[in-house]
């Protein structure tokens, strides 16, 4: 396919990316956008150094790889470098998508479905409401001068319908959104419609402020998925513990760092917006325990960091799109199932707090979430409406406190949003988890 | 009928940065395309990347307007304007040398850390013109420095972090600011005694009510705002603006994505306190019968809305000393703060430093800060200054008091 040069591990990573964004504003078309576009990411390394370009002309990746060739300094023991030996040699071809592909749905249908559903969200406090349809359809290819030749494909579609509320001086904006692989899974019941409005209503209405202070938490599905992710699934990118000896101390696989009823796997096999059967750099998905029964049992790699450490690779070498490269990111990320029903989980609880949605979340030393919709939970039942701006928690002590783990475990897909790290966002991945309980946060 | 064309080039060389080392060198180039048909009240766009072919982009715009977007015609008088505001910062060749001297000048000065992230260097070339005979083109690049600082065996990611934008490269002045931050890094400190403090922050405050200013939302009854433009709402020494001046900013184009230029290529959303202007594009400010900002931004396939490129606060005070008597907090690292729907902030800080008589004393603890959106612009505003702790680039702070809470 492209000719490679001795004395250099080459890579060509090429994405055939379609997508379809239509937006709705009060009903109006405000975008219909559909965008078609195919881009190289090249990599050279010569054992010293990286060396990357990307371009929006495949037909110039010949050319592209001759120019880095000429940045670098040919190294005849190339092969034996210890990141090269690491590349997997994967042949394969993986279409899971093709026979149901968005790029195949009329334009029409896809504007119909937004249309229909965006007039059955109605409330006399919300005064502004959107209506979102996108897709992706992403054909990858990637060849290596190991040998590897991948063909594959990926595949989303969701909408998004937002609604803004408004009573006296107090807004709150709220989202109901589905993502899927498969157009035909896309449509909401008038039941469900219902309830997401008159929850917001009742939000809006009758939400009170909270006493700041530190409260057992429950958190809903998203919120346990965000909580792996941030707190947990980015301490797991390994790409941080490059050149800190002590870091790889520290960081025993071994070590306990969660209550025992703790798992967190990670895992780019699920169908959906983790998906990711090979990783940018064309390793295989794998199946990877972050924390087993609250002991530290893995972490994300990438070759550079597997290279480093001594350890195995993950596949999870990703980037955002072929103006990048691949950096150690997480793929859909999710704690493993419980015991408890929710009603157990809230039954113990005199006093705390149930945190139902979640607008966004981060995690440093510091473990943040910033509820939409929250409820107080009082003497083992839900209660009112709560205003909660952050809930937040040092990560490992909050880890530590982790003392109900639900059975209703959910995987989740999103098509609005995604993962952010450094200039690289946002980067599709999954999430989920079931309801966990947390006995001490901060409430603000 | 009304047509637009726009090309929008990039030039990007990046270096990543692993424990002190440059790691890679990414050379990106991109050229965007535009081409827009306005006729009887809808818009057709069409997009493409790499070399353009405008008759087919023409065709394609023309073939969207079937789509039947609303968006009104707008119409001004003929005139070209060129900017050329690049700056001699490093050559390409040097850029690599340079860096690797720097980062080996930071690694020695501050053997407890480690540095990683980003180092660039960004061209644009953009330009606008349209049926009208309005013809704007821009040159301009800027420095880009991202650095994370991790203290060596921290179980985090990342401690701290040194970043900022310029049109030059002064290896002095980064090392003495990075050296600035580290040593107060070592030196750990108890929380202040009081619960109220005086904050040299970045734009939070106003990051928070960014969206609040966005015609749509205003006048659908969906901002903390509505129903208060012209009102005097914030401090009278706050004026925040879209400012696209290429004599000021740095690698941003003169006009907006519909080809705006404002006068003096400032407008403002608030003046002395008073609310005075949306976020708007085109469409929205003739749809609400308001003034238009001129702040639209668009992908280079879609239909123009209000955006926030080149959003600026006015300096009030010449140096910190005019705005900190006594303690501060300088804030350095927060994350995932948020509001209530009653405009109450609550912004967790991983890391930040006792500020008093003009330098840096210490590391604090963990703690949250609290604030009312309204108070932290209003009587809790105390000013902006561009020349704060450190020398290099750009860098604004916004100085205003708020509660801290939390205090691990």
């Amino acid at each position: 396919m492209y000719s490679f040069q001795r004395g250099f591990y080459t890579d060509v990573r090429i994405e055939d990316r379609f997508t379809t964004r239509l937006q709705l504003q009060n009903g109006q078309l405000r975008e219909a956008k559909v965008t078609a576009e195919k881009k190289a990411f090249i990599r050279v390394y010569d054992g010293y150094m990286w060396y990357y370009a990307s371009t929006d002309d495949v037909g110039t990746v010949q050319q592209t790889i001759q120019k880095l060739y000429a940045y670098a300094q040919p190294n005849e023991d190339i092969e034996n470098d210890p990141i090269v030996r690491l590349y997997e040699v994967n042949r394969d071809e993986k279409l899971v998508f093709a026979d149901r592909c968005v790029k195949n749905i009329p334009l029409g249908d896809k504007l119909k479905l937004i249309t229909e559903t965006d007039g059955k969200l109605k409330s006399p406090l919300c005064g502004f409401q959107t209506a979102q349809y996108l897709d992706r359809y992403s054909l990858y290819e990637f060849y290596s001068s190991k040998g590897a030749q991948l063909k594959y494909d990926f595949q989303t579609c969701g909408v998004a319908y937002g609604m803004a509320f408004t009573r006296g001086e107090d807004t709150m904006r709220e989202q109901l959104s589905k993502a899927r692989t498969s157009f035909g899974e896309l449509s909401y019941t008038d039941e469900e419609l219902k309830e997401f409005v008159s929850r917001c209503e009742d939000f809006i209405q009758n939400a009170v402020p909270v006493t700041a202070g530190s409260y057992p938490v429950v958190f809903a599905p998203i919120a346990t998925g965000v909580f792996a992710h941030e707190s947990f699934g980015h301490k797991s990118e390994s790409d941080f513990m490059l050149g800190d000896e002590e870091m790889a101390k520290e960081w025993a696989i071994g070590k306990k760092v969660a209550s025992p009823i703790l798992t967190i796997r990670e895992r780019g096999v699920f169908e959906g917006s983790g998906y990711v059967p090979y990783d940018d750099e064309g390793t295989a998905a794998t199946d990877t325990y972050l924390i087993r029964e609250g002991v530290l049992a893995g972490r994300l790699h990438s070759a550079a960091t597997a290279a480093a450490l001594g350890e195995k690779l993950t596949g999870n070498a990703r980037a955002i799109n072929c103006d990048f490269e691949p950096i150690v990111r997480m793929t859909t990320t999710y704690v493993e199932a419980g015991k408890s029903t929710f009603e157990e989980l809230i039954a113990p609880i005199k006093h705390g707090y149930y945190i139902y949605s979640v607008k966004h979340g981060s995690g440093m030393s510091t473990f943040t979430i910033a509820p939409n919709i929250a409820y107080e939970i009082v003497d083992g039942k839900i209660g009112k409406p709560v205003k909660i701006a952050v809930i937040t928690g040092n990560v490992f002590e909050t880890l530590g406190l982790i003392d109900g783990v639900g059975k209703d475990k959910e995987i989740l897909s999103f098509v609005t949003g995604g993962c952010g790290k450094m200039e690289q966002f946002p980067l599709n991945v999954g999430m989920g988890g079931p309801h966990i309980r947390v006995s001490k946060m901060n409430v603000q | 009928m009304k047509t637009e064309k726009l090309v929008h080039k990039i030039s990007n060389l990046s270096l990543n940065i692993v424990a002190n080392q440059v790691e890679s060198l990414r050379i990106n180039e991109s050229c965007k395309n535009t081409f827009r048909v306005y006729e009887n009240g809808v818009i057709g766009v069409a997009g493409s990347i790499g070399t353009a072919d405008w008759a087919a982009l023409e065709e394609t715009a023309k073939q969207n307007l079937s789509q039947g977007i609303p968006y009104p015609e707008t119409h001004a008088e003929a005139r070209a304007i060129d900017a050329d505001a690049v700056h001699e910062i490093v050559g390409e060749k040097d850029f690599i040398p340079k860096m690797k001297h720097l980062l080996s000048r930071l690694a020695a000065e501050n053997p407890d850390f480690l540095f990683g992230n980003k180092i660039q260097l960004n061209t644009t070339d953009a330009s606008y013109e349209n049926s009208d005979g309005e013809r704007y083109t821009y040159r301009g690049n800027h420095f880009v420095l991202m650095l994370t600082i991790k203290h060596r065996g921290s179980a985090n990611i990342m401690d701290e972090s040194y970043g900022c934008e310029s049109g030059y490269f002064d290896e002095d002045e980064i090392c003495r600011d990075v050296k600035l931050e580290c040593d107060a890094f070592l030196k750990g400190l108890p929380h202040v005694e009081e619960d109220e403090v005086t904050v040299i922050g970045g734009l939070e405050p106003l990051q928070y009510a960014a969206s609040h200013f966005i015609a749509d939302l205003y006048f659908n009854n969906a901002s903390l705002l509505a129903g208060k433009l012209g009102q005097q709402l914030f401090n009278e020494n706050l004026s925040v603006t879209v400012n696209r001046d290429p004599a000021t900013q740095l690698n941003l184009p003169f006009f907006d994505a519909e080809g705006v230029v404002n006068e003096k290529y400032v407008n403002y959303i608030i003046k002395n306190g008073v609310f005075a202007r949306l976020l708007t594009s085109k469409r929205s400010a003739l749809q609400y019968g308001t003034e238009n900002l001129g702040c639209a931004s668009a992908a280079y396939n879609g239909v123009p809305d209000a955006g926030g490129d080149g959003f600026d606060v006015a300096v009030t005070a010449k140096d910190l000393s005019e705005l900190v008597h006594g303690k501060a907090v300088y804030l350095s690292e927060t994350s995932g703060g948020d509001m209530t729907p009653a405009g109450d902030v609550s912004l967790p800080v991983q890391t930040s430093y006792l500020y008093e008589d003009g330098k840096l004393v210490g590391k604090l603890p963990e703690y949250a800060l609290t604030f009312n959106l309204f108070d932290a612009l209003g009587k809790d505003f105390i000013g902006v200054t561009e020349k704060g702790i450190f020398s290099f680039g750009r860098q604004k702070h916004l100085v205003y008091r708020a509660k801290i809470v939390n205090k691990s």
